[in-house]
Order: C-alpha cells, then sequence, then structure tokens
C-alpha cells in the first residue's frame, strides 16, 4: 500500500531528525545509528522463552536468517516459547505494550501429548483454546503449537533416514509397539542396528518416530511425501502462515514503530527543549496513519478497552488484518476474484456503523477506522484491477 | 509413649488450651494419626503427569489425563473392598454419590471441589490414601491453594516432574517449600518413557536436589510402562516402569514407617506449638500486668485532686463573697448619690416648701427603684459565684445548686416609712412687720441722727424716707436667708433619709448574704464530703485489689514458670519422639 511507503519514509526521516538533534550526545547518536541501519535490514523477530523451551529446534526449523534467539530489544516481532502456558508466560508477555507484534509458540507440542501419535492434533486444539482465551488474547496476537524437532526432521530427512523409519514400519505390529513403547526399549542395545535407532530417536523424538512409522504404514511411502506430512504435521506451516500473516505482511509497519519506539526512547531519556518539534512530529505520525491506526484498534477490541456488537466485532479485527493483511484476508474470503463489489457493501455497512447514533463515541470510532481500512482495500483492489 | 499420648499431654497443657489456633492444630494433628490412614500427595506443576501416574500406580483411569490443564479438584483414593466413588459440590459439604467412571470427568469439568474414591488395591491397603491435587502455577492460582491445602496434612508427599528436562530452579524451591510442610518428600520423575536422556536427567536432579540441601530421594517412572505391564501382567515391564521403587517406597518407607512419621509429624507440630507458646509465656513473665496497680494509682489521684479542690472552692466561696459584700454595698451607694445628686441641684433652685409632696413622691420612686436593681443585680452575681464555685465539682458530684432564699428588701423599705417632711414654714405676717419696722427704725434713726446735725428734726422727711427704703431692703434680705434656710434643711433630711435607707438595705443585703454563702458552704461542703467518702471507698478497694493482685500476679508468674517448665519437659519428649525408631 502507498501509505505504508510513505510510513516507511516518515520513520526514517523521524530517525535522520533525531540523530541530527542529538548529534552531541554519544549515547544516543551510538544507539539512534544502530536503529537506523536495522531499519534497512529485512524484519527481526526475536524467539523468547524459558531455558530449554526448544528456542534453538524452532530455530533451526525456521531456518530463517533474521529470526534471533533471546532479547526482546531491538527486535520489531517476538515469538514467545512456551510448554504448557504457565504463570510466568503470562507475567513475560505482561509488559508487552502492544500485542500485536507478538506470537506465542507452544513448543515442544508433541510432549503435552505424551508423545501419543495424535499428540499434535491434541496440541493443535490447546493451542486454539488458549487463541480463544480472552486472558492470552490480550498478551499476544496468535497462538501456535509447533514441535520443532518433527519440523527440523521433516525438513531435512534424509533417504537414509526414511530407510530406517520404512524398515522399522515393516516389523510385525506388535514389534514394533513394544519397540517404540519407551526410549530404553528404542535404544536397546540386544537388538541390531541400535546406532542407527540412536540417530532416529535424536533426529525425531519417540514421538517423531511412532509418528513417521505409522505413516509409512498408512502409505506415505516415499522420503519427500513423508517429510512434507512431517513438517505439515509438525505444525510449522501454521507458525510460518502465523509469521506471514502478523509479521511480514506488516513488516514496513512494524518497522516503522520500531523505529519510532526508538526515537521516543531517546527523547524520553535525554529530553531537551528543542525536541519538542520531533516530539510532536512523532506523535501526529503515531497518531495519524492508519496502520499504526489498525494495530491499536486491533489491541483495544482484543483487550476489551473497545467492545463491538458481538456479531461484527470479529468481521472488524478481520478486516484490521488480524488473520492478514491482504484484501482477501481482510474481506476473509478465500480466491482474488472480484472482491471489489463485495469490498464497497463492507464499507457502506461500515459507514452506517460509523454514524449509528445509538453507539458511544469510542465505537463509532473504532468504525470510523475500519471504514478508512476498507477505503484502503478498495484502493488496492481497484489499483489492481487496473 | 506415642505420638497420640504426646499430642494429648499437649493438648492438656493450659497454656496450649488458651490458644484456639494451636489447639486446633494440633486435634487436627491428633485426629489425623488416630486414623490409621497414611496421606500421601501428588503434588507437581502442570502437565507433569501427576494424575497419569496415581492412574498407573493403581491400575485405573480414576484421575483425568489430559493434553490440556486436566485437574482442576483434589482427587482422595482410599482403600475399600467395593469400588465406590463421590465428590463434594462447591457450596456444600456433603459427599455426592457417582459412578466410578465419571469421576475423571467430574474433575476435569471443574464443578467439584474435591472426589472421594475407594476402590481395593493391595497398595492402598494398610490406611494409605493417595491425594491427587492440581498442577501448581506459580504459587498463587485458586489450583495452587487447594492443592497446599492438601499439602498441609500431608503424611508425605510424591513431588512429580517429568524427566524431560532437569529440575528447574522454580521445581526446586516447590521441592524446598514441600519440606518445610511435610518431612517426608520423595522425588518421582516421570515420563522416562519418551525421555531418551532421562537417566543423565536423574543424576543431574539427584545432585541438583543435593546441592540445594534437601533430603529428597529421587526415583524415575513411566506410567505408560506401568499400564503395559498392569494390562500385560509383564513384571519384566514392571520393572521397566520404575514402579516397584515408587511402591517400594510407599510400602518400606511410608507405610512401615507410618509410625515414625506419625512420631515425626506429631513431633514437629508439638515442637513449632510449644515454640509459640513459650515465647508467649515468656512475654508475659517479662512483662507485669499494671492494671489493677493502675486503678490504685487513678483513685489516689482523684482524691488529692479533691483535697486541691476543697481548698479552693472554700477560698472562692470566701473571697467572692467578701467581693460581692462590697460590691453590692458600693452599687447601692453609687445608685444613692447620682439620687442625691439631682436633689441638691434640684434644691439649688426651687423652694422645698412649693415642691416638697412633689418631690417625696420623685425620691421615693428613684430610691425604691435603686434598691430593687441593686437587689437583683446582687442575686444575680450570687448565683453567678455559686455557679463558678459548682464547676470546681466534677459534672457528677456538683448536684443541683441550693435554693439561695434571698429576702426581698421590700420589707426593709416598707419599715423605713416615708421621708420625714422638716420645717420649711415661711415667716408669719407678724415677723415681717417686726422685721420691716426693725429695718426701717434703724433707717430712720440712722438718717435722724445725720439730719439733726445739719440742724434738722430727727423725723425729717429724709430720715423717713430712708427709714421706709431700708425697713423694705431688710424684709427682702429676710425672705432670701428664709429659703436658703429651707433649701437646705430640704437638702439635710434628704441626706439623712437617704443615709438611712442605704445603712438599712446595706444591713439586709449583707445579712442575706451571709445565709447565701452559709447556704453554699453547706450545700458544697456536703457535696465535698459525698465525694470524698466515694474517693476513700474506691482507694480502699483499689488498695485491697493490688495486694490481691500482687499475689495472684506472683501466683501467675510461678504457674507460668510451672507452664514453661512443663513445656520444656514437653518438648524433650516430642524431639525423642522423632529419633525413637
Amino acid at each position: 500500500m502507498i501509505t505504508q511507503e510513505v510510513l516507511t519514509e516518515d520513520a526514517r526521516a523521524m530517525l535522520e531528525w533525531a540523530l541530527r538533534l542529538y548529534r552531541g550526545s554519544a549515547k544516543a547518536v551510538n544507539f539512534l545509528a544502530q536503529q537506523r541501519q536495522l531499519f534497512d535490514e529485512p524484519l527481526r523477530v526475536g524467539v523468547t522463552g524459558r531455558a530449554k523451551a526448544g528456542k534453538s529446534t524452532l530455530l533451526d526449523a525456521l531456518d530463517e536468517d533474521d529470526f534471533v534467539e533471546g532479547h526482546t530489544s531491538d527486535v520489531d516481532a517476538v515469538l514467545h516459547l512456551t510448554g504448557p502456558v504457565r504463570a510466568e508466560d503470562r507475567q513475560a508477555l505482561q509488559g508487552n505494550p502492544l500485542p500485536v507484534n507478538t506470537i506465542v509458540v507452544l513448543a515442544r507440542a508433541d510432549e503435552l501429548g505424551g508423545g501419543r501419535v495424535d499428540a499434535m492434533t491434541s496440541a493443535k486444539m490447546v493451542a486454539r483454546r488458549l487463541r480463544a482465551e480472552p486472558e492470552l488474547g490480550e498478551l499476544c496476537q496468535d497462538v501456535v503449537a509447533v514441535d520443532g524437532l518433527l519440523a527440523v526432521a521433516g525438513r531435512t530427512l534424509t533417504d537414509e533416514e526414511f530407510d530406517a523409519v520404512a524398515a522399522l514400519a515393516a516389523l510385525p505390529r506388535e514389534e514394533l509397539d513394544e519397540l517404540v513403547l519407551s526410549t530404553d526399549r528404542f535404544l536397546n542395545p540386544s537388538l541390531e542396528d541400535v546406532v542407527l535407532r540412536q540417530g532416529l530417536l535424536e533426529r525425531l523424538g519417540l514421538f517423531g518416530v511412532r509418528l513417521s512409522t505409522t505413516l509409512v504404514r498408512r502409505g506415505y511411502g516415499d522420503p519427500s511425501r513423508l517429510a512434507a506430512e512431517l513438517v505439515q504435521r509438525s505444525g510449522l506451516n501454521d507458525l510460518r502462515l502465523a509469521v506471514q500473516r502478523h509479521f511480514t505482511e506488516r513488516a514496513p509497519v512494524l518497522k516503522a514503530r520500531s523505529a519510532l519506539v526508538a526515537v521516543e526512547t531517546v527523547l524520553r531519556a535525554e529530553p531537551r527543549p528543542d525536541a519538542r518539534g520531533l516530539h510532536a512530529e512523532v506523535e501526529r505520525i503515531q497518531v495519524t496513519t492508519q496502520d499504526f491506526r489498525e494495530l491499536r484498534l486491533l489491541a483495544a477490541l482484543q483487550t476489551g478497552r473497545v467492545e463491538l456488537p458481538s456479531e461484527i466485532a470479529a468481521e472488524a479485527e478481520r478486516l484490521l488484518g488480524r488473520g492478514g493483511t491482504s484484501p482477501a484476508s481482510r474481506l476473509g474470503l478465500d480466491d482474488d476474484q472480484d472482491h471489489l463489489q463485495l469490498a464497497l457493501g463492507v464499507l457502506d455497512r461500515w459507514q452506517a456503523y460509523a454514524s449509528n447514533p445509538v453507539w458511544r463515541r469510542a465505537q463509532t470510532d473504532a468504525a470510523k477506522t475500519v471504514v478508512r481500512t476498507c477505503e484502503g482495500i478498495i484502493d488496492t483492489l481497484a489499483r489492481a484491477a487496473r | 509413649m506415642t505420638a497420640l499420648d504426646v499430642i494429648d499431654e499437649a493438648l492438656r497443657q493450659p497454656a496450649i488450651g488458651r490458644r484456639r489456633d494451636l489447639t486446633s492444630r494440633l486435634s487436627r494433628l491428633r485426629g489425623r494419626l488416630a486414623d490409621p490412614a497414611i496421606r500421601v500427595v501428588v503434588v507437581g506443576g502442570l502437565k507433569q503427569g501427576k494424575s497419569q501416574l496415581v492412574n498407573a500406580l493403581l491400575g485405573a483411569s480414576i484421575c483425568p489425563v489430559h493434553d490440556d490443564v486436566a485437574s482442576s479438584a483434589p482427587a482422595v483414593i482410599r482403600h475399600a473392598e467395593q469400588p465406590w466413588a463421590a465428590v463434594v459440590r462447591p457450596g456444600q459439604q456433603r459427599l455426592e454419590s457417582i459412578d466410578l467412571e465419571q469421576v475423571a470427568q467430574e474433575i476435569s469439568g471443574g464443578q467439584v471441589v474435591r472426589a472421594e474414591v475407594g476402590m481395593p488395591r493391595a497398595v492402598l491397603s494398610g490406611g494409605l490414601v493417595i491425594v491427587d491435587t492440581p498442577g501448581v502455577d506459580g504459587l498463587r492460582s485458586e489450583h495452587t491453594s487447594r492443592t497446599l491445602a492438601e499439602l498441609a496434612e500431608a503424611d508425605a508427599v510424591l513431588a512429580v516432574t517429568d524427566a524431560l528436562t532437569e529440575l528447574s530452579p522454580t521445581e526446586l524451591q516447590f521441592l524446598r517449600f514441600a519440606t518445610t510442610i511435610c518431612p517426608n518428600v520423595l522425588g518421582v520423575l516421570t515420563k522416562t518413557d519418551l525421555s531418551p536422556r532421562w537417566r543423565s536427567h536423574l543424576e543431574r536432579n539427584r545432585m541438583l536436589v543435593a546441592e540445594a540441601g534437601l533430603a529428597i530421594p529421587l526415583v524415575a517412572v513411566s506410567s505408560v510402562l506401568r499400564e503395559r505391564a498392569l494390562s500385560t501382567g509383564s513384571t519384566d515391564v514392571n520393572a521397566e516402569s520404575g514402579f516397584p521403587a515408587l511402591v517400594g517406597y510407599l510400602e518400606n518407607t511410608v507405610k512401615a514407617q507410618a509410625g515414625l512419621l506419625a512420631r515425626r509429624s506429631a513431633s514437629e507440630a508439638i515442637l513449632a506449638v510449644t515454640e509459640q507458646v513459650s515465647l508467649g509465656l515468656r512475654a508475659e513473665l517479662s512483662t507485669q500486668d499494671p492494671s489493677s496497680l493502675a486503678g490504685l494509682e487513678e483513685a489516689q489521684r482523684a482524691a488529692e485532686l479533691l483535697r486541691r479542690q476543697s481548698a479552693r472552692w472554700q477560698n472562692m466561696l470566701m473571697d467572692g463573697m467578701a467581693d460581692l459584700m462590697s460590691d453590692v454595698d458600693h452599687d447601692l451607694r453609687e445608685r444613692t448619690r447620682i439620687i442625691l445628686r439631682h436633689t441638691d441641684q434640684a434644691f439649688d433652685k426651687a423652694d422645698p416648701a412649693k415642691t416638697w409632696d412633689q418631690f417625696c413622691d420623685w425620691l421615693a420612686d428613684k430610691l425604691t427603684d435603686a434598691v430593687l436593681r441593686n437587689y437583683d443585680w446582687t442575686v444575680e452575681r450570687t448565683h453567678w459565684l455559686a455557679q463558678r464555685i459548682a464547676e470546681q465539682f466534677d459534672e457528677e458530684s456538683r448536684g443541683t445548686l441550693p435554693e439561695l432564699g434571698f429576702r426581698d428588701p421590700a420589707s426593709v423599705l416598707e419599715r423605713m416609712g416615708g421621708l420625714l417632711t422638716p420645717d420649711l414654714a415661711p415667716p408669719g405676717i407678724a415677723n415681717k412687720v417686726i422685721t420691716g419696722l426693725r429695718g426701717s427704725y434703724s433707717g430712720m434713726l440712722m438718717f435722724g441722727l445725720l439730719t439733726s446735725l445739719m440742724g434738722m428734726p430727727l423725723v425729717n422727711f429724709v430720715s423717713v424716707g430712708a427709714g421706709a427704703v431700708m425697713g423694705a431692703k431688710t424684709l427682702k434680705e429676710e425672705r432670701d436667708a428664709q429659703l436658703k434656710r429651707r433649701q437646705a434643711v430640704a437638702k439635710t433630711a434628704v441626706q439623712r433619709h437617704v443615709d438611712e435607707l442605704v445603712f438599712q438595705v446595706g444591713k439586709h443585703s449583707r445579712d442575706a448574704l451571709r445565709q447565701v454563702q452559709r447556704r453554699l458552704r453547706e450545700h458544697f461542703t456536703e457535696q465535698a464530703e459525698q465525694l470524698q467518702d466515694a474517693l476513700t471507698d474506691s482507694i480502699r478497694r483499689a488498695r485491697e485489689l493490688a495486694t490481691a493482685d500482687l499475689q495472684a500476679r506472683n501466683q501467675r508468674n510461678q504457674t507460668i514458670t510451672e507452664e514453661i517448665n512443663t513445656l520444656v519437659a514437653l518438648r524433650q519428649r516430642a524431639q525423642a519422639l522423632a529419633l525413637t525408631s
């Protein structure tokens, strides 16, 4: 969208302005220069979570250069890893000013289900329940279940490994069941090929072994199909989709937000009278930029600070880009047919909401923001049609 | 001496008996120890496999096992010949009977406070009761508080954590917390079937526990393998599951040492309770209860105050009355002096002979008015004084002021009667003729002698004329002198009358005031005496009380010392209890 380009330029201009203004302060200049450098780089996603939450495995699985482990400063968005969501996770997420840049990941999701073959299905249901939980919904944009180990294995499955799995799957049913009952049994040194099995267990985990042998038995007979199915089941694709929708599509907005937050940090840390103009400009951008408005309204709707009638609240969140910012995902449609007519209908409806005399001020303001979003969708669609 | 005996002894201690909270704690403990039940509470974080552990241990799907948070209420499982199950609903006390199969569903449904299950299991024989609890998440949530409540009643604790990772600092902290509540904690690492590295985790965890200074043995188990073993009847698989170690702990340590556990629990409870009570008693010994002494001091202070008050009010009455009398006298004199001045002014001009009657009326009015005003003022001042004196007494001991019984000065005025009319009669005609002749004779003689020197006869026209003039002049002089005399007489008469009145009225008010003074003195003396009596009485009682109190206190101190000694003996027995095996 054209507004995003304007926003990017605006944010860069703010960084430059701040750099000029604070050229006397080495600390501020260092920080701002670093931020300017980061600003020109692609979106950086931080991966946080407790020790042993599976951060490095997940990073391996995602194999993205711009995802970094640990610290949440200097990043534009956050993946927070957790096992069962505990009090300490909620606390860790509580300080988050804008929940729209956070995705909670139930990593090691297979363990939730005790390593049963259907463990991932079960973990995905838990993720869905948590996503709908208002308490957690306030703290993040989305909850996704992922088994990092399985995902890595799926992405990098070798033919040798496939052959080993296939050999296991060829064993008589009961024999196999006994073998995969526990890691100890699986690594029973009195059986042959123990080194091979040990390698498999390291790569796949017991759950992965159980799942892949079951899949081979069900007919996933060649390495690429099995690998694809493992990746699919691992939840990695769901995570990628969530990252795409919530982070990548909004990347310019998230980057601009990081830049403006950085400028504000400096303004707060070293306030000075001649920075008033910069301060006002930063505020103006934050208030007037439609993408920021969308993010803020989305956060307000998710946290319940603004309440819309339940039947249209979900539609508002979708239009604002909760499920992705492409016109199709905003409109809740699957393919790119003629959406224009439908978008115009939605616009009319929201214009009516915006002037609804019964609604409170906050609600009509929210509707006006959605109206502007609809106008943006129509604009994009019209450009595409041309 | 059994644990129960020592607890009973503790409960018999009056020092402990006075503390409801402590006796209820000991009674609860006694109830638990008297009950052969041995409570083993299974605790741990979320999703560590507690419920599955219990199910695998008992070989029955009693506790809810779910990939999401499953248990929201504790399940209490004990031995019974016939399986039975019941739940307690929120806000209710009684057990509601349900099917055994429904227990898991009810617990995960969240609509129960507690589930109770009875089933025939060898491991439960000998009074073993297993309590499955909701996961501990932080130390705050509702689930957590239910778990902690169960923990407080535990004879032994199975602290569950999965073998997939090492113990986290939070888990270690929880273990330490559990040992402070219950001395018998077993750490159970679950899900060994899923963890390729469970042995190294077990070793590492043992080290961590030892480093933390905790005496907690650890066992590693697999519920999945145990379930398999139970369904196939395979002892090998059972051995593989790690459960024999757990069951062995329950049989050999928990059950076999139930007596020791009970003694240990009793010992710890009694040590804690006696510690608290002794602290209280020592504190009491060091501070004396000053309540009754304070009463005596208070009474003595009040008596002293009264003595000072008594002197004060008597002085006040005396001074006040002296002042009042002189003021009243002065007031009356002042009022009458004004009247006299008016009288003087009037009689400087007017002839009393002509205006006397009129004047008499005016004077009587003025004087009556002055006397009555003076009287009113006196009464007012007296009341004011009485009031001031009364204020020296307490509100309640003041009483009502007596009727002062002032006598009206009307009687004085009546007795005085009217003003006596002085001799104001003007001279008669004969008097005037003589006076005239005397004047004209001397005039005629004076001028006759003078003119006779000029050769004129003694009686000539000059001397006769002079005699006439002189006679008239003498007559006029005589009339003026008469007026002056009458005026002086009148003034003197009025002065004398007023003096008399002032004297009479003054005497009357002095008498009246003296009488009032007597009355007030009698009244206040009576009040003061009553007060004095009351105070004397209260001092006497306070003194008695203080004496008695001193004895009581000495006695109490002795009792406290005895109680402390008994408690020390009790503590020794409690310590011995934990050591005997």
